[in-house]
C-alpha cells in the first residue's frame, strides 16, 4: 500500500495543476480586474450580473389559425374556428397540447381535418395531418429561434453582453439579455411579430355601411351595447373614424366577438392607429379629449413582410414632410416593386395603411404611381422606437406571435449587492468552519482544512469545465458543500479516534478508520446526490445552479476528504512527523 | 483523547416520540386548516421591487392609481426606508408587460425611481412548476426509500422515511405559523433537508448494521443505543458545521437567500433530532414486530 504513494501524489499534483490552470483566468478577472482573461472565466448568472430573462411561448391558437388553408369557404372557416375554440378551451382546462385536443374532438365527432389542411398533407387520415402539424410547429420554432437570434444580434444594445436565446420544450424559448435598464422596451422589442403590411384603406361610405349593419344587429337582437353612432365619429382628414380613447378597448372587444366580426368580414379587417390624437372639443373642460383613429382596411395586403428589404432608421431630410423626425426607410424586392407600382397606379387618391403588428403607423394618400419601391414610415414616438422597428423588420417576420409567460429582471445594483453578500458569506462561512475544525481536531484539523480548501479549488475548476454559471443559490450550494464535505473527514477522524481507544497503534488505527468509514461516507453522500439530482430537473436558472454546485461539491469532496487526506496521513507517518502529536 | 458518550437514547425515546407525534399532528392540523401560502412561483403573478428616490411618500395614492389603471388589485409594501428614499414591493396578478406600470410610475415619480427586480410568472408556468415540485419531492422520497431498502432493510427504510416526513411536516407547520410563502427556492431547501437528514440517519444505521454483524446475539436495543452513542460526536460535529454555514447564509446572504437559509436552519436542527430520536426507535419497533410475526408463523 505504501509503494503506490508516489502514484497518489502524482494524481493529486496533476488534479491541482489542472484546477489552477482552469481557474487562473477567473482569479485574474474577478480579483485583479484583468479584463484580458474575460473569455475563460466562470460566468456569473443573471441574478448576480443583472439583466433580463424572459420565457416566450408560441401562440398556438393563432399559429393553428394561420396554418389552415387560406382559401376556405365562409362556412368552413366558421366551422374551423369553432373547432379550434373548443380544442383551445379543452387544452386550457386539461393542460394538454392544443393539437392533441383537436385530434380527440375530430375523432369523436367524425370530422375530417383534411378539409382544413389539404395544403399540408394529401392524406385523409387525421393522424397523418396531426403529424404534419407537429412538423410545421417544429419548423416554425426553429424559424422563430433564427429570427430572434438575428433580431437581438442586430440590435445596437441587446446584441452586446452575450445574449442567449434557447429553445425550451416544444413551444417555448428563453431569451437572456445582460445589462438592460429599460425592461418594457426590451420586452416589446422581443415580442414583436414584425408583421408588416401595406393595405388599402376602405372608403368611408363602405365603413359607414358596415357600421349601419352592426347598429341594425344591435337593435334587432337587443344587444347590450350602445349604438356605434354615439361612439364613432367620421374623421374629416382620413377615410377612418374617430373613437374616444376610453372606449377603444370596449369597441375592439365588441368587433372581435361573434357575430359582429362576421358582419365586418368579407375581405375586410379593422385596425387602430398607434397614435392618440388630442382635440380641444369643449373649451370648458381643462383636459383635451383623446381620440384614436380606426380604419377599415383590405384583408389582402398589397405588400407584406417578405417583400421588403434594407429597412433603416434615419432622420428625415429637410424639405420633406417629416423633416427632422425619425423615420424608417425601406426598399422592396423585385416582386414587391412590381406589385407596388401596379397597386399605386390603380389606387390614386386612395389611402393606404402602413400596418406593423396590427397597428397603423401612418396612412398616407397615394398621389402618384410609385415605381421605385422605396417607402418611408413615420409616426414613431422616439428615436429608439424607429431603430427598434427597423431592426425587427430587418430580422424578419415571425411565423406566429409569441407571448411572454415569465419574466425575471434583476437591476444592476441588486446584482452587485448579491455578489457582495454572496462572497462575504462565503468568506465568513469558510473561515468559521476552518476555525472550528482546527479547534476541535487540532493537528488532524489542519489536514481536514487543507482538504477543504483544495476541494473548493477543484469544485470551481469543474464548474468552469462544465460551463456552469455561478448564481447566488449556487454560492449557497457551495457553502453547504463546505459544511457537508467536512462530514467525510469527521466520520473518518471519529473512526480513527475509536480505533485508537481500542489500543491499536496509529498506523493500524488510520488504516482501519479509512476502511470502515468509506462505505458510510458513500451511503451518506448518495442520498444527498439523489436529491440534488432530482432538483436539477425541476429547477430552472438559479435553482439549477444550486443543484449543480451541490452535486459537484459532494463528488469532489469524496476525492479530497478520502483520497487526499489519506495520502497526507501516510506520508506523514512514513516520515515520522505525526507521532509526536499523539 | 476525548471521552465517550453513554446516553440512554432508546430508554427516553418514547417521550421524545410522543412529543414529536403531538407536534407532528399540530403541524398537519395547521397545514390543512390554516393552509400554506404559495408564492407567485406556483400561483402566477408579478412582483416588482422598486427604489424611490424622492420625498413623495404617498403610498395610498400609488396603490389606488395602480389598482385603477391596471384593473387588478395591487399590493404595495414598504420594505426599507433611509435618507435617500425608500424601497417598495408591488405585488399584482400576472402582467405580461410592465409598460403600463412604468408609465404610471413615470407620471408619479418622474425619473426618481429605479426598478431593482421584476419577477413575473404566468399562470400556466405556475401550474407546471407546482406539478414539477410535487413530482420532485415524491420521486426523491421514492428513490431514497428504494435505496435504503436495497442497502439496508425495509424496517430501516420505513424508519428513515418516518424521520423525513417528521422533518418536512414540522418545517411546513412552522411555515404556516410564520406565514412564510412556499417558493421554488423553499422546495429546493426542503429537498436539501431530505438529503441532509438522511445523511445523518444513514451514518447511524451503518453503525447499527456493523455492530449487529459483529455481535449477532446481543440485544438489539442495546446495540442501537451503543451505536447512537458511538456516532454521537460525529452527528454533533457535522450538525454544528452545517449549522454554521446556514446561519452565516441567513445573516449575510442578503434578502434573496433569507427564506432559503431559514428553512435550512430549521431542517438541520430537526434532521439531527429526528435521526437520534425518531429514525432508530421506529426502526427498532418495526424490527421487533417483524421478528415476533415471523416467530409466530414459525410455530
Amino acid at each position: 500500500m505504501l509503494n503506490n504513494l508516489q502514484f497518489r501524489w502524482a494524481i493529486i499534483v496533476a488534479a491541482l495543476a489542472c484546477s489552477f490552470y482552469f481557474i487562473y483566468p477567473s482569479i485574474q478577472f474577478y480579483l485583479f480586474q484583468n479584463k484580458l482573461t474575460e473569455n475563460k472565466i466562470i460566468k456569473l448568472g443573471l441574478d448576480l450580473k443583472g439583466g433580463l430573462n424572459i420565457i416566450l411561448e408560441l401562440d398556438e391558437y393563432i399559429f393553428m389559425h394561420r396554418l389552415s388553408k387560406k382559401r376556405l369557404s365562409k362556412q368552413s372557416k366558421l366551422e374551423y374556428k369553432n373547432l379550434l375554440d373548443q380544442a383551445f378551451a379543452n387544452s386550457t382546462k386539461n393542460k394538454t397540447q392544443l393539437y392533441e385536443e383537436l385530434l380527440i374532438i375530430a375523432e369523436n365527432e367524425g370530422i375530417k381535418l383534411n378539409k382544413y389542411f389539404s395544403n399540408l398533407s394529401k392524406s385523409s387520415n387525421n393522424k397523418d395531418i396531426l403529424e404534419e402539424i407537429k412538423n410545421q410547429k417544429t419548423y416554425a420554432m426553429n424559424n422563430i429561434l433564427d429570427i430572434m437570434r438575428n433580431r437581438i444580434g442586430e440590435h445596437d444594445q441587446y446584441g452586446l453582453g452575450e445574449p442567449s436565446i434557447q429553445q425550451l420544450g416544444s413551444n417555448r424559448l428563453v431569451v437572456e439579455l445582460a445589462g438592460i435598464s429599460d425592461v418594457s422596451r426590451a420586452k416589446e422589442y422581443i415580442q414583436r411579430t414584425a408583421d408588416f403590411e401595406l393595405a388599402l384603406v376602405k372608403k368611408q361610405p363602405e365603413f359607414s355601411d358596415i357600421i349601419y349593419n352592426i347598429n341594425k344587429y344591435i337593435i334587432n337582437n337587443d344587444v347590450d351595447f350602445p349604438s356605434l353612432d354615439s361612439l364613432m365619429l367620421p374623421d374629416r382628414s382620413s377615410e377612418g373614424y374617430l373613437v374616444e380613447e376610453n372606449y377603444v378597448e370596449q369597441i375592439s372587444k365588441f368587433f372581435n366577438s361573434e357575430p359582429v366580426s362576421q358582419i365586418i368580414k368579407s375581405n375586410n379587417k379593422i385596425v387602430w392607429d398607434n397614435d392618440i390624437l388630442s382635440f380641444d372639443l369643449n373649451a370648458n373642460v381643462s383636459e383635451p379629449s383623446k381620440f384614436r383613429r380606426i380604419y377599415l382596411v383590405s384583408d389582402n395586403p398589397a405588400i407584406s413582410s417578405g417583400m421588403i428589404q434594407t429597412p433603416k432608421a434615419v432622420v428625415s431630410d429637410a424639405g420633406t414632410d417629416n423633416a427632422g423626425q425619425w423615420v424608417v426607410n425601406l426598399d422592396m424586392s423585385k416582386t414587391g416593386r412590381r406589385k407596388w407600382a401596379k397597386f399605386t397606379g390603380e389606387n390614386i387618391n386612395r389611402q393606404v395603411a402602413i400596418i406593423l403588428d396590427g397597428q397603423v403607423y401612418m396612412a398616407p394618400f397615394i398621389r402618384d404611381k410609385i415605381s421605385t419601391g422605396s417607402t418611408q414610415i413615420s409616426g414613431f414616438a422616439s428615436m429608439q422606437e424607429a431603430k427598434d422597428i427597423a431592426s425587427v423588420l430587418k430580422a424578419g417576420e415571425l411565423p406566429a406571435p409569441i407571448n411572454i409567460v415569465q419574466t425575471n429582471y434583476i437591476g444592476p445594483s441588486l446584482g452587485e449587492d448579491s455578489i457582495r453578500s454572496g462572497s462575504f458569506s462565503m468568506l465568513i462561512g469558510m473561515g468559521l468552519i476552518l476555525l472550528f475544525i482546527l479547534i476541535y481536531y487540532k493537528s488532524f484539523g489542519i489536514i481536514a482544512n487543507i482538504a477543504l480548501i483544495i476541494n473548493i479549488i477543484i469544485v470551481f475548476a469543474v464548474l468552469y469545465t462544465m460551463n456552469a454559471v455561478l448564481t447566488l443559490p449556487g454560492i449557497a450550494g457551495l457553502l453547504l458543500t463546505v459544511g457537508i464535505s467536512v462530514d467525510s473527514n469527521v466520520i473518518i477522524f471519529e473512526r480513527i479516534k475509536e480505533e485508537l481507544r481500542l489500543k491499536n497503534d496509529l498506523y493500524v488505527s488510520i488504516k482501519n478508520g479509512y476502511n470502515k468509514a468509506f462505505i458510510t461516507i458513500l451511503d451518506a453522500n448518495v442520498t444527498t446526490l439523489l436529491t440534488a439530482f432530482v432538483l436539477s430537473f425541476i429547477g430552472s436558472g438559479p435553482i439549477k445552479g444550486f443543484a449543480t454546485t451541490l452535486s459537484v461539491g459532494i463528488v469532489c469532496s469524496m476525492f479530497t476528504a478520502i483520497f487526499l487526506t489519506k495520502t497526507i496521513f501516510i506520508t506523514l507517518l512514513n516520515n515520522n512527523i505525526i507521532k509526536k502529536y499523539i | 483523547m476525548r471521552h465517550t458518550f453513554n446516553i440512554p437514547f432508546v430508554k427516553f425515546s418514547k417521550y421524545f416520540l410522543a412529543t414529536s407525534i403531538v407536534i407532528f399532528c399540530i403541524s398537519i392540523y395547521l397545514i390543512i386548516f390554516k393552509g400554506i401560502e404559495t408564492s407567485i412561483d406556483f400561483r402566477g403573478g408579478t412582483i416588482i421591487n422598486i427604489s424611490i428616490l424622492s420625498d413623495n411618500h404617498d403610498l395610498t395614492f400609488l396603490r389606488d392609481t395602480l389598482s385603477k389603471e391596471l384593473t387588478s388589485g395591487v399590493n404595495v409594501v414598504e420594505v426599507e426606508s433611509n435618507s435617500d428614499g425608500y424601497e417598495l414591493i408591488l405585488t399584482t396578478e400576472y402582467l405580461s408587460n410592465e409598460s403600463e406600470l412604468s408609465t404610471i410610475l413615470n407620471n408619479i415619480y418622474n425619473t426618481d425611481y429605479k426598478i431593482n427586480k421584476i419577477e413575473s410568472i404566468g399562470p400556466k408556468i405556475g401550474d407546471e412548476l407546482s406539478k414539477n415540485a410535487r413530482n420532485a419531492i415524491l420521486v426523491s422520497l421514492l428513490l431514497i426509500g428504494l435505496y435504503i431498502t436495497i442497502r439496508f432493510d425495509l424496517s430501516y427504510s420505513i424508519g428513515s422515511l418516518a424521520a423525513l416526513m417528521h422533518d418536512l411536516i414540522i418545517t411546513l407547520g412552522i411555515f404556516t405559523i410564520l406565514n412564510y410563502e412556499i417558493s421554488i427556492a423553499i422546495i429546493a431547501a426542503l429537498l436539501t433537508i431530505v438529503g441532509y437528514s438522511l445523511n445523518d440517519t444513514i451514518v447511524i444505521y451503518d453503525r447499527i448494521r456493523e455492530n449487529i454483524l459483529n455481535n449477532p446475539h446481543r440485544e438489539k436495543k442495546k446495540i442501537i443505543n451503543e451505536s447512537l452513542n458511538q456516532t454521537l460526536s460525529r452527528t454533533l460535529v457535522t450538525s454544528i458545521t452545517t449549522l454554521i454555514v446556514v446561519v452565516v447564509l441567513f445573516m449575510y446572504g442578503g434578502n434573496v437567500l433569507k427564506p432559503f437559509a431559514f428553512t435550512l436552519i430549521v431542517g438541520v436542527i430537526l434532521g439531527t433530532y429526528s435521526s437520534l430520536f425518531i429514525a432508530s426507535p421506529i426502526m427498532l419497533f418495526l424490527d421487533e414486530k417483524i421478528n415476533i410475526d415471523t416467530e409466530e408463523e414459525g410455530l
